[in-house]
């Protein structure tokens, strides 16, 4: 709008000044206000989209996508015989216990009631990928700081072994769908110096890395071509019905019926016309945008994580459970490094194609006095996120 | 009000909408030219003044095939510029520096609900499949889209991912501004040919050239009367709709510098060569504590990851 001055230069104020008349350019410019860096001082959200259900759980995999330290003994499940709390490591085959589940809401505003609640078991060791569902069990969770425990009978295999328990849940209305899954997975060892144990790695990804699906096209649309562009044909036409000759015949009543038919017919002929135009204008616009994106795939990022790469971290971070303003994120979240000297061999390396799982080497070097205990948390990432992790307690006999 | 935009900090084009649409603007325009041309070849007696006359109906069609190429690229791009990537849904955390609702008149304003989500405690929170970082979720052009390159919040610099709530206002608009259009021109064709008939215009020389022009100035005043017209009814409908969609909810006020979560399609953004959330299905208010001057942005993820697992350490206690 040069009559406004340039106010993309000067600003609207030097605009109304130098033209104080414009009327039109007044209304221009609130039309066509433009979008600020700094938006509103104030957005309301609608409810709907602001108000809904959080069901959630202690969520390994959340904090550790956050860059916070966990620990592998889910402070909100619990392993109970005949009321007594037991441990994951020390569970006896062929036996039923009860497993309780603590389930909280994160929202202040709607209750989760409902929330289906997966209560699995895998295979001791990081990463698994086969799981054995225990039971689903539903969940009516109140408004936070309200929790509901479910409870349910699980019994464990007849082969010897350690489990991991895995708890997932789900609402239709979640409000944030990615803190819904914990582990309980943990493991003791009476010491021995040093504390020499494997701790199994599994492969999230046997196979192939997931496929990246990623630019290619654009490819042609019918909805552009028919009602866009044939549409646009279709009204042309119109100018080629009523101008020259026909407007003689309108005023005869006995042909008056025939020009509107004439003008349908026309429009008919201009929307196919439209189709095949529009058809050209698309493929070519489709082929040229197709060229400029496969020359952009010829350069793919070249940082992308390899799916198999596996790295491996100890430490003996514990969390301390407590909530609403005594649940101090600043120390609760504060890494603790190995309380001993504590590694893993190797502590990364790469999966081999069809490699289901690996061994690695968990070594504590574990005080000969008695003490008291310590625990280690061994947390896996593959591919760059998350994949697992197992937390070991080491008893030292204090 | 105002909407919040980005800027890219490398290559991209934030406007490629407006290239999109003048696309359909010139076809409009030479599609009606070239039919007003056809027209007047087929004319007899057009010399000297018919001439000249004739020559103004092909500029005037061609405007009229502008306005109308306008109105229907804008409301079929306005449905082709969202490309949604694989997974289709994303949860996303960060420091909200900007927030603004683009209200307005459309289709200048879509009146969407915008936010600039950034801040150092940017963090993907699900999936969780590997590969999938920050990073991608910024640059992956999307099937059958791109490109899609990184953007920065325009008022802090701070690199952002745009997320959008979108209103009925904009859809509507766009269908209705189409239609209207459309609708207007076609009605504007029968009304200059009325004219015609009832002005006894002559079917040769200057009386047809005349003819034409009348037509094709009817067409140009109703596609530009009924674009607008059903631009304000679409937006009006889509208004009614928005306000229908939240009726019995309260809604929650946020401002810049707050803590959010937000889940939503992830999709990239032609329009703007940018990947975005669009729409968000569900947002978590964590906390407002001028996030964005957080440089490690540390205790703003712990609050995150602490309301994460329910625990909420900020707000009203029990």
């Amino acid at each position: 709008m040069g009559c406004c001055g340039g106010r993309k230069d000067s600003g609207a104020v030097a605009a109304k000044r130098r033209w104080p008349g414009c009327v039109l350019c007044r209304i221009w410019e609130i039309l066509e206000r433009e979008k600020t860096p700094e938006g509103d001082p104030c957005v309301v959200i609608p409810g709907h989209i602001a108000r809904k259900p959080d069901p959630c759980i202690y969520d390994q995999f959340l904090l550790m996508q956050l860059g916070k330290p966990v620990t592998w003994d889910n402070p909100d499940v619990r392993i109970f015989l005949n009321g007594v709390e037991q441990y994951t490591y020390n569970l006896t085959v062929g036996t039923t216990y009860d497993v309780e589940v603590t389930v909280h809401n994160s929202s202040r505003d709607k209750p989760a009631n409902g929330t289906a609640v997966d209560i699995r078991w895998i295979e001791f060791g990081a990463g698994g990928q086969v799981r054995h569902l225990i039971a689903v069990a539903a969940a009516n969770v109140p408004v936070w700081p309200g929790t509901d425990v479910v409870t349910t009978k699980w019994t464990t295999p007849d082969t010897p072994g350690h489990y991991c328990i895995e708890v997932e849940l789900s609402h239709p209305d979640d409000g944030n769908p990615s803190n819904n899954r914990g582990w309980n997975n943990t493991q003791v060892y009476a010491a021995q110096s040093p504390v020499a144990r494997d701790v199994r790695i599994f492969n999230r990804y046997p196979g192939d890395c997931p496929k990246v699906e990623e630019g290619g096209g654009p490819w042609l649309r019918p909805h552009r071509v028919f009602l866009g562009w044939a549409v646009i044909g279709a009204v042309a036409a119109l100018l080629a019905t009523h101008a020259g000759g026909s407007h003689a015949d309108m005023a005869q009543p006995t042909t008056a019926l025939a020009v509107p038919l004439r003008g349908l017919a026309m429009m008919a002929v201009g929307y196919a016309a439209g189709a095949v135009l529009g058809l050209l204008v698309e493929s070519v616009y489709a082929w040229i945008r197709r060229r400029s994106n496969a020359r952009r795939a010829r350069d793919p990022r070249t940082d992308r994580t390899d799916c198999h790469l596996v790295r491996i971290e100890v430490d003996s971070y514990r969390f301390e459970d407590k909530t609403g303003k005594d649940f101090d994120p600043m120390t609760a979240f504060t890494g603790v490094g190995p309380l001993w000297n504590a590694r893993v061999t190797p502590s990364s390396f790469v999966f081999q194609p069809g490699e289901a799982y690996r061994d690695v080497l968990l070594e504590v070097d574990a005080p000969d006095d008695a003490g008291p205990d310590g625990h280690f948390n061994v947390n896996v990432w593959q591919g760059g996120v998350p994949s697992g992790g197992v937390t070991l307690t080491v008893t030292t006999g204090g | 009000m105002a909407g919040c935009d980005t800027e890219h900090d490398g290559a991209g084009d934030n406007d490629a909408a407006v290239g999109r649409v003048l696309g359909w603007v010139f076809g409009g325009a030479g599609a009606f030219g070239l039919a007003a041309f056809l027209e007047a070849a087929g004319l007899a007696g057009l010399v000297g003044g018919a001439l000249a006359v004739a020559f103004a109906a092909i500029l005037i069609a061609a405007l009229a095939g502008a306005v109308v190429g306008f109105f229907v690229g804008w409301a079929v791009n306005w449905f082709d510029r969202l490309h949604v990537q694989d997974p289709s849904t994303i949860t996303m955390s960060g420091c909200i520096l900007c927030a603004g609702k683009n209200s307005g008149v459309p289709p200048f304003h879509d009146n969407d609900w915008t936010f600039n989500l950034g801040g150092s405690m940017l963090a993907l929170l699900s999936p969780i499949i590997a590969g999938l970082d920050v990073q991608e979720i910024r640059t992956r052009d999307a099937p059958g889209a791109g490109p899609a390159e990184t953007t920065v919040d325009p008022a802090t610099k701070q690199p952002c991912l745009h997320c959008e709530i979108g209103s009925h206002i904009g859809d509507y608009a766009a269908v209705g501004g189409a239609a209207g259009s459309v609708a207007g021109a076609v009605a504007g064709a029968a009304i200059g040919a009325a004219i015609c008939v009832a002005l006894g215009l002559a079917t040769f020389g200057i009386g047809a050239a005349l003819c034409l022009l009348a037509v094709a100035i009817a067409i140009l005043v109703g596609a530009a009367v009924g674009g607008v017209a059903g631009t304000a009814v679409g937006g009006v409908i889509g208004w009614i709709a928005d306000e229908l969609s939240d009726f019995d909810e309260q809604g929650e006020a946020i401002t810049k510098g707050c803590i959010m979560t937000l889940t939503g399609r992830w999709v990239t953004d032609s329009s703007h060569q940018h990947n975005e959330i669009h729409d968000i299905a569900s947002v978590q208010l964590i906390e407002c504590n001028d996030c964005q001057d957080d440089k490690t942005g540390s205790a703003s993820s712990g609050l995150i990851a602490a309301v994460g697992i329910g625990r909420h350490p900020t707000g009203r206690d029990p």
